[in-house]
């Protein structure tokens, strides 16, 4: 294996820098890449248990776990699977600390960029008086080309398949498909109460859907509860 | 035909990883084998911050609309994910073991890992797609104005779909583009172009490669395990 390596004098490198140096070549062992394979799936058994058990957990005893017990938990593990890819699959804990360097560098412009997004959606609600309205002109495509003003898509959807399936198999076979699909929704765990329960923590840019296509459309609910447009499709829970 | 004979039958007893040094402008292979490394991770930089932008996008619609995202996680089959998941991790264990096994001189093991860790690929392929996407575009889970599913019940949920598709397509083109890669070092390694002293083509696919099952990482439970 080393046989090449007998050099000790090279005239392009007179200073010796590269003899010894080895940093760049270290073999992990066989021993090192199983265990961290083995780490790496039961973390995913883990992560996969967790959220498992926390849906039934929450349905067996009728209780709501907040959102962020399952998020943290979820995203905990995969920055420790992460963790173990980085520093031993991808070698950077053997590595030119460098690459290490560049990639830490990365990972904080990620923290900044997700961080300031999500804090300045967080906090628009202290600052503009628009707070808690809907803004379901953009996010429903109310309006979007070749569906009828006035509708989501969600809406749009469900009522054309409605008329579809009435006009060619007539009400009995949408009542029987209409109940199948209405008790396989309830399938959907305990935070899934009702379709109006989604209301945006903020609103969006008042004027932001004032132009442009949805110009004549009604983009503002203020003053009246938000679920009023959008209780059709699933009135079955 | 001759030459080339006596060239393959010199490429035997010298395979080409022994006989190469570097190319001119290096001072040497050593230096060689860290700018290649320190590019790549340039490069994966590059990845990661594509791929922020996404994360950041489903950040944000999944605080605008928590239930719309929690329906959508249900629709996702939380078995086929998991099994997805358990293949890249397998695959990212073969790529390392391969390039172990070209520092070790593990000629034979080398190709069968390289082609093991190509397999897995196109079986996340498959599955994505046979199991997955058909399945759901064909019912009318679709991204934006392209939604046609009936069921729905919240009206924010073909933004759902459009932060799926996409973040779960261009990671599958990542993958796409791993299988052409791993082929093309497949191939060489049956040249014998990989050996203790020459193998940052290995190394260089194999730190993409951890960088394609890092982003499934975080990808997997904000999609299929988050309620």
């Amino acid at each position: 294996m080393s046989t090449q390596n007998t050099q000790t004098f090279d005239s392009a490198d007179p200073h010796g820098y590269h003899t010894g140096d080895t940093h760049g070549h270290t073999i992990i062992p066989m021993s090192t890449l199983r265990a961290i394979l083995g780490a790496l799936l039961l973390f995913t058994f883990l992560t996969v248990f967790a959220a498992r058990a926390e849906i039934w957990f929450a349905e067996a005893f009728n209780v709501a776990i907040p959102d962020w017990v399952n998020a943290s938990i979820a995203m905990g593990i995969a920055v420790v699977k992460a963790l173990l890819v980085a520093l031993f699959f991808m070698q950077l804990k053997y590595d030119n600390p460098l690459n290490a360097i560049i990639f830490s560098s990365c990972l904080f412009c990620v923290a900044l960029f997700l961080f300031i997004s999500a804090y300045d959606l967080k906090t628009r609600g202290n600052t503009y008086r628009w707070t808690g309205q809907e803004s379901s002109a953009g996010g429903t495509l109310v309006g979007i080309k070749g569906k009828p003003a006035g509708q989501n898509i969600v809406q749009w959807a469900h009522e054309s398949y409605k008329e579809k399936i009435i006009a060619e198999q007539g009400q009995a076979a949408w009542d029987q498909l209409a109940a199948e699909h209405m008790h396989s929704n309830s399938d959907h765990g305990p935070t899934h109460n009702s379709p109006a329960a989604s209301r945006p923590g903020q609103g969006l840019t008042p004027g932001l859907f004032e132009s442009g296509p949805w110009a004549h459309l009604p983009t503002s609910h203020a003053g009246e509860e938000p679920s009023s447009d959008h209780d059709a499709p699933a009135a079955g829970h | 035909m001759t030459t080339m004979d006596a060239q393959s039958s010199e490429s035997k007893q010298q395979p080409y990883w022994k006989k190469y040094t570097h190319q001119p402008h290096w001072r040497s292979k050593e230096q060689e084998f860290d700018a290649a490394k320190i590019g790549m991770w340039l490069f994966l930089v590059t990845e990661v911050l594509l791929f922020s932008g996404l994360f950041c996008a489903y950040a944000v619609f999944r605080l605008l609309y928590p239930d719309a995202f929690a329906n959508g996680s249900h629709y996702l089959d939380w078995r086929w994910g998991t099994l997805n998941t358990v293949i890249l991790l397998f695959s990212s264990y073969t790529v390392a073991t391969s390039i172990h096994n070209a520092q070790m001189n593990q000629q034979i093991r080398l190709r069968i890992n390289l082609a093991i860790t190509m397999l897995c690929a196109i079986a996340f392929i498959a599955i994505k797609f046979t199991l997955e996407y058909i399945p759901k575009w064909s019912v009318g889970k679709r991204p934006g104005s392209w939604f046609s599913y009936p069921w729905a019940s919240e009206p924010h949920e073909p933004i759902w779909w459009s932060i799926y598709y996409s973040a779960t397509g261009i990671h599958a083109t990542h993958v796409l583009i791993g299988v052409g890669l791993l082929g093309w070092l497949l191939i060489r390694s049956f040249k014998g172009h990989f050996g203790p002293k020459h193998y940052t083509a290995v190394e260089i696919v194999g730190l993409y490669w951890h960088i394609v099952d890092l982003i499934w990482i975080f990808l997997f439970p904000l999609l299929y395990l988050i309620h």
